[in-house]
């Protein structure tokens, strides 16, 4: 029998072939064929053979990993999320690197760098790392550009309304007291990284120091070989994805269970979104609502009508600032401050309706209840 | 293909031998107009398809109340894991640290932190827990609670929620 | 004579494996990979080849047919997922399409939309083993839905077929 024909047959006919011995119509009869022990062995071994060549080969593909992480971390709740080849790797590193992080920005900590900061004077001034003395001059800039209503130096105040402690009203007189220490102007800055602080002065990086961890830790992640990163430091989030849209939902101040838009970040561009607002961190007393973030010309909580501020931006220190300062001036400066200093923003006001920058325009969604109105 | 006698093998004349045009093979018999079979078939398929629907439509509604899990943990350790649907009751859970004391209000629809002796009080603020990956975390009593999901889909219409 | 086969009948086969493989490639270009959230999720085109088979050669060439093409698919495609989808899809159909042929009340239709409507039953338990979880059973009354469509079409397209092979082994033979 012709080899060739054999083999065709084997292919397309493994039927069973009884062998005849009669000619009535032109039999196939090949020697490989299913009836014979071997024609049945060659086709089960080629089956076999296709299946483990194939599985081979679609198993040599990379394999891409996804990793969560939520620490304590930063008096808040912290998660590194992040997809790719190195995902793990990255996500592993990030968490002990944010206890690093954590020991330079910490007031608490006698140790960390804005302790000795605070502890500095003109005759005894102190060397900050290249990334806390960044974050400190921008602090110093944004004061500067609101003229104080943005002062790191507001820590005293913190402390004698007893956030995080005690929260109460203070006295009048002990918040006339109070406010004589703080002035931006009294933390100096000079060459080589080094600074000091009048006396009595106490800085708190507190309403930067998330947004530039984030920024920091962000740089370290997108350092592996990754395809996704996502960082959720207390709310303070900064997000990237090479090759697919992220949605970043923005919690309603009315109803914190609830979102009062979603934003949609594009592919492959990184940026941090950080909310400010009186909605978390407040207590009350007498039915009144204090929140957390003080006006430091009054020495109490600002008044304003805005709900929620957020401040959407590549640089995370800046964004997080910028969140406080919109929430404090109230909708109609903030918005003329947005507009002046081309800042992306979603401001929550008063009456239910979402304040947004125009050049969002398209990229972000109101929830049910919330209606949008483009400026600038 | 002729065969010793002379007479043709194949089916075409076979035909003309006034015998089967087609060898009894293992055919199914030819049938191409529509016959009332067809009607049963049709009737059987869509059926089944109502089955089918009435089922998974009784699975979603099941799996939409068991699917979420409420983890809280103290310390980093878990002391309660359980199913929300477990709560048909609302059930209060208290939790004392060195700290203070705090009170969980679990419901089948919803989890919410109900009272805390922590200053700030961010975990009440946070509100009602009730999708998974809500969480509500309390600093001073190193508590924290929060759904997960118990693996079944669910899709996430955000990544990320800022605060 | 039961159970023998003529060259013509093998080379038939083959052919019609042939066309079974194109069908699949088509409808994997017709279909992008992600209408259904389901991986490998097929239309079943390669069924037309399949029904042709039954009624032309015989069940068991059907049988090969239907089991060739799916891993010959994945000789081609490297994908396993895919191909253990269509290869229950394609047994679940040919068992069925056997079972109703032999019925003397369904007409080709019949056997055709049976057989689709089980090839979305095959592909669901492919699914069930390949995800390990119950979620994808909602997917199943849409899928048995669509195929029962696309069988009534499938035995639409087949008779000509069919009845064209007959023409031609006729005159071949001649």
């Amino acid at each position: 029998m012709n080899w060739k024909k054999n083999w065709m047959m084997t292919m397309t006919s493994v039927t069973w072939t009884r062998k005849r011995h009669s000619h009535n119509e032109l039999l196939v009869k090949p020697v490989l064929s299913i009836s014979h022990r071997r024609g049945r062995a060659f086709a089960v071994s080629c089956i076999l053979a296709f299946t483990m060549l194939c599985g081979l080969v679609s198993g040599c593909r990379p394999k891409t990993e996804k990793e969560t992480r939520t620490i304590l971390a930063l008096d808040t709740y912290v998660t590194i999320t992040a997809e790719g080849r190195d995902a793990i790797k990255a996500v592993a590193d990030a968490s002990s690197y944010i206890m690093e992080m954590e020991e330079k920005f910490s007031r608490k900590k006698k140790e960390s760098e804005i302790s000795k900061l605070n502890a500095s004077s003109e005759s005894a001034p102190v060397e900050l790392s290249p990334e806390t003395y960044a974050v400190l001059e921008t602090a110093i800039l944004y004061s500067e550009k609101t003229q104080g209503l943005f002062d790191p130096t507001i820590a005293p105040v913190m402390d004698l309304w007893g956030f995080g402690t005690d929260p109460h009203v203070p006295e009048g007189k002990e918040i006339e007291k109070t406010l004589e220490q703080v002035d931006y102007r009294k933390v100096h800055l000079i060459s080589g990284n080094r600074a000091y602080v009048d006396e009595g002065t106490q800085v708190d990086l507190g309403g930067a120091a998330k947004g530039a961890i984030a920024a920091e830790l962000m740089k370290r992640v997108r350092g592996y070989s990754v395809t996704k990163v996502i960082l959720d430091l207390g709310g303070n989030v900064c997000a990237w994805s090479k090759s697919g849209t992220l949605n970043i939902g923005i919690v309603s101040p009315s109803e914190p269970s609830d979102l009062c838009c979603i934003y949609t970040l594009s592919k492959d561009r990184e940026m941090s979104v950080i909310t400010s607002g009186a909605y978390e961190r407040y207590f009350e007393e007498a039915g009144v609502r204090y929140g957390h973030i003080m006006d430091p010309e009054t020495g109490r909580p600002v008044k304003t009508d805005i709900l929620s501020a957020t401040v959407i931006g590549q640089d995370g220190t800046v964004g997080d600032i910028l969140s406080t300062v919109l929430f404090a001036y109230g909708s109609e400066r903030a918005r003329d401050f947005a507009i002046a200093e081309g800042i992306d923003c979603i401001l929550c006001v008063d009456n239910g309706t979402l304040w947004v920058s125009s050049s969002l325009k398209g990229k972000v969604d109101a929830q049910k209840g919330w209606t949008i109105e483009y400026f600038g | 293909m002729r065969r010793k006698d002379g007479q043709s093998n194949t089916s075409a004349s076979a035909g003309a031998r006034g015998g089967k045009t087609r060898p009894d093979r293992d055919l199914p018999a030819r049938r191409f107009r529509f016959l009332p079979g067809d009607a049963v078939v049709i009737g059987a398929v869509a059926v089944v398809c109502v089955i089918l629907l009435l089922v998974t439509w009784i699975y979603g509604k099941s799996v939409e109340n068991r699917g979420r899990v409420v983890r809280i943990t103290q310390d980093g350790n878990v002391i309660l894991e359980r199913n929300m649907a477990d709560f048909s009751e609302p059930t209060e859970y208290r939790i004392t640290s060195d700290s203070g004391e705090m009170v969980i209000l679990l419901s089948s629809d919803k989890v919410y932190v109900k009272d805390s002796s922590c200053p700030d009080k961010i975990c009440m603020h946070v509100g009602e827990l009730k999708k998974s990956g809500d969480g509500a975390v309390c600093l001073p009593n190193r508590v924290v609670v929060q759904i997960v999901s118990s693996g079944t889909e669910e899709d996430q219409e955000v990544d990320v929620v800022a605060k | 004579m039961r159970g023998s086969r003529t060259a013509y009948d093998i080379a038939k086969t083959a052919m019609l494996l042939a066309l079974a493989l194109v069908l699949s490639i088509l409808e994997a270009w017709l279909l992008p990979r992600g209408i259904l959230p389901i991986p490998g999720f097929k239309l079943g085109l390669a069924n037309i080849a399949i029904l042709v088979t039954l009624y032309s050669v015989g069940r068991k060439e059907a049988l090969m047919v239907a089991l060739l093409r799916s891993l010959l698919l994945l000789a081609f495609g490297g994908n396993i997922v895919g191909c253990i989808f269509s290869l229950m899809g394609g047994l679940a159909a040919w068992g069925t399409m056997c079972l109703l042929s032999d019925m003397k009340k369904v007409s080709i239709f019949g056997v055709s939309i049976g057989g689709a409507a089980s090839h979305g039953v095959g592909q669901i338990v492919a699914a069930l083993l390949v995800t390990r979880t119950l979620y994808v059973v909602v997917y199943l009354p849409y899928l048995v839905l669509a195929g029962s469509f696309a069988g009534a079409l499938i035995a639409y397209l087949t008779i000509p077929v069919v009845k064209a092979l007959d023409h031609i082994g006729n005159e071949m033979i001649q």
